[in-house]
């Protein structure tokens, strides 16, 4: 189990870190882009449909690492107000309701992948990318998102910091 | 089934799932899970919704989020802003409850370099309260100018939120982005004259606190080398947007480049701080975004079990006029700023808000401006806006919830009554968007 939840924590670590560098690269990407288009009205082609497709991918990858840190926005005011033992036992539920309501979507994304491949189905725009392939990253991170919520159960639950905008 | 029932159900499966702790994103792919396969037809609703997901988030529209986001981190991390702060409070001289004025001026610079409310509200929070509270600034005149101006990042560009606002209205990004402006400066100006007003009227309020003597030079030199520069910043995100030449997102990819250069010309970037910031803009980024991809089957099912239009047809009855309805819009959503955050606001509200709007007339720009005005506000709200909060992590121990409520009040009163201002002269929030691109 202890292996598991290593190769768990190093994948969702992994996959943040891969999030990170898309954003980082369609930062660059695009001011290239608009210098390009400035001064030799040029431009990277069909960077607007890679960025909708890098920005969809990278949401999901840091999902599961998201979760990890305790940083999806929750409303904890009803949750803090509870003594200690009647927290810990909510928060078991909540834990175990997020786990299925994460596998159920999973399954469902991963029926959309199939159904996508089965038909061959493309994305088309300045690029043509097959459809399968926008749903690998959601699929995997809801599987991992699912798993993350097991591996809450039994920890303390914290106060979140705020979060938003 | 019918409507009232279906969206009884579906806001209510919300409610209670948010007040037992499952988080925001998650609830909402609960309440979608059920509502799709009861409403959507089933197993195919359900893979409808695993689609509609990934492609509510394969937008270009919302790219700025994440790259306003990056570029605020960076200057926030290489402390940039904050040898900001030092440069403004040299030039703020001879004038009652000088700090408190510094603040509002500081948090206007920094609004205008971070879409972040939380990231404004603890920079000055962190930076000026400790020296305003040593010298003997009164607790309410210290925090209420920092919970106020921190919040201004919301409306002055770059704003995430207005993008995301103006993505999920079908409002123009670049517009909403620059409307806030004229709003935003009216706020910060109302702000100095309440503090220079309360410090007159009760001037132990604010001490005397003047600067040790210094030439002309010393005190603008600081101001020349560190905040000068910053507005090239705001120039190439607001100006390249203003003159057309780049869309929001474009303007963004560009500020984070500027980001860059300005913490390379101060010496002060570092790869672990440009890491730090990329991992921080992720987590906040996927925060909002991954609420957008969970949510956006809710407004669906509301649409397809009819429970929009009946809402619409019922309001529609009751032969309200447009600003009353925006009033009462307005009370919806400072009500659900009292317990859950900007995006879920947006996500509960958008699907019904827009139509309605739309139904009855109201310009969309008057609406756009109205969202972000009263989410700012939502905010600030006892007992629980979220800056509230933001304020007390930062406060000394001995500072209670009771003094940051007694500090923000009167700053509410005055962004209520600038809001009231927007609704009578809707030209403060449409006239900037008017200009662009002439």
């Amino acid at each position: 189990m202890n292996g598991l939840v290593t190769i768990f924590r190093v994948a969702t670590n992994a996959l943040a870190i891969l999030a990170g560098a898309i954003l980082l690269a369609v930062a660059i990407a695009i001011s290239i882009d608009v210098t390009l288009r400035a001064c030799c009205s040029s431009a990277i082609h069909g960077l607007t449909d890679m960025t909708e497709h890098g920005i969809a991918a990278a949401t999901f990858m840091a999902a599961p690492w998201v979760l990890m840190k305790n940083a999806h926005v929750a409303v904890d005011l009803v949750t803090m107000a509870l003594p200690t033992p009647i927290r810990r036992h909510v928060a078991t539920v909540v834990n175990l309701f997020g786990a299925a309501a994460s596998a159920i979507f999973f399954w469902y994304v991963l029926q959309a992948l199939l159904t996508a491949f089965g038909r061959g189905s493309m994305v088309r725009g300045i690029i043509v990318v097959p459809e399968w392939l926008t749903f690998v990253a959601p699929s995997l991170c809801m599987l991992l998102v699912a798993f993350g919520f097991l591996l809450r159960i039994g920890q303390e639950t914290k106060t979140h910091e705020a979060a938003g905008l | 089934m019918d409507w009232s029932l279906i969206l009884l159900l579906m806001l209510g499966g919300l409610v209670a799932l948010l007040a037992a702790g499952l988080p925001v994103a998650f609830a909402f792919i609960a309440v979608n899970l059920a509502g799709a396969f009861l409403i959507l037809g089933g197993e195919i609703g359900l893979v409808q919704m695993a689609r509609n997901s990934v492609q509510s988030i394969t937008s270009f529209q919302l790219t700025p989020i994440p790259l306003f986001i990056l570029m605020g981190e960076i200057l926030f991390q290489t402390r940039v802003a904050h040898r900001a702060i030092d440069a403004v409070d040299r030039v703020v001289t001879r004038i009652p409850g000088r700090l408190s004025i510094v603040t509002v001026f500081a948090g206007t610079i920094f609004a205008a370099l971070s879409g972040s409310t939380i990231a404004n509200t603890a920079m000055l929070g962190s930076t000026l309260l400790p020296s305003m509270l040593k010298r003997g600034y009164h607790p309410t005149l210290a925090m209420g100018p920092i919970m106020a101006s921190g919040a201004i990042a919301m409306l002055i560009p770059p704003s995430a939120l207005a993008v995301l606002v103006g993505s999920l209205a079908g409002i123009s990004i670049a517009g909403l982005l620059v409307a806030g402006i004229l709003p935003a400066l009216l706020l910060s100006a109302a702000f100095v004259a309440i503090i220079v007003v309360s410090s007159l009227l009760k001037p132990d309020l604010a001490p005397q606190d003047t600067l040790p003597p210094m030439s002309a030079w010393e005190r603008w030199k600081p101001f020349v080398t560190h905040v000068l520069p910053l507005s090239g910043i705001f120039v190439v995100v607001i100006g390249s947007l203003l003159a057309g030449l780049a869309t929001p997102t474009e303007s963004a990819a560009l500020g984070c480049i500027a980001a860059v250069i300005a913490g390379l010309g101060y010496r002060s970037l570092t790869v672990k701080n440009l890491s730090v910031a990329v991992m921080e803009t992720v987590k906040l980024s996927v925060m909002i975004l991954f609420i957008i991809a969970a949510s956006q089957t809710f407004s669906q099912i509301l649409s397809f079990s009819g429970a929009t239009n009946g809402l619409i047809s019922l309001i529609k009855t009751l032969d309200l006029s447009t600003v009353e309805i925006l009033l009462g819009m307005i009370l919806i959503l400072l009500f659900l700023g009292c317990f859950v955050d900007q995006v879920s606001m947006l996500m509960v509200t958008v699907p019904v808000f827009v139509p309605l709007a739309r139904a009855v007339g109201i310009d969309e720009m008057v609406l756009g401006v109205m969202y972000l005005l009263t989410m700012e506000i939502a905010l600030l709200t006892p007992p629980f806006g979220l800056l509230l909060f933001v304020m007390q992590g930062v406060a000394p121990d001995w500072i209670r919830m009771r003094h940051i409520y007694a500090a923000v009040t009167p700053f509410v009163v005055v962004k209520l009554l600038v809001l009231v201002l927007v609704l009578m002269f809707p030209a403060l929030g449409t006239w900037l968007p008017a200009q662009l691109g002439r």
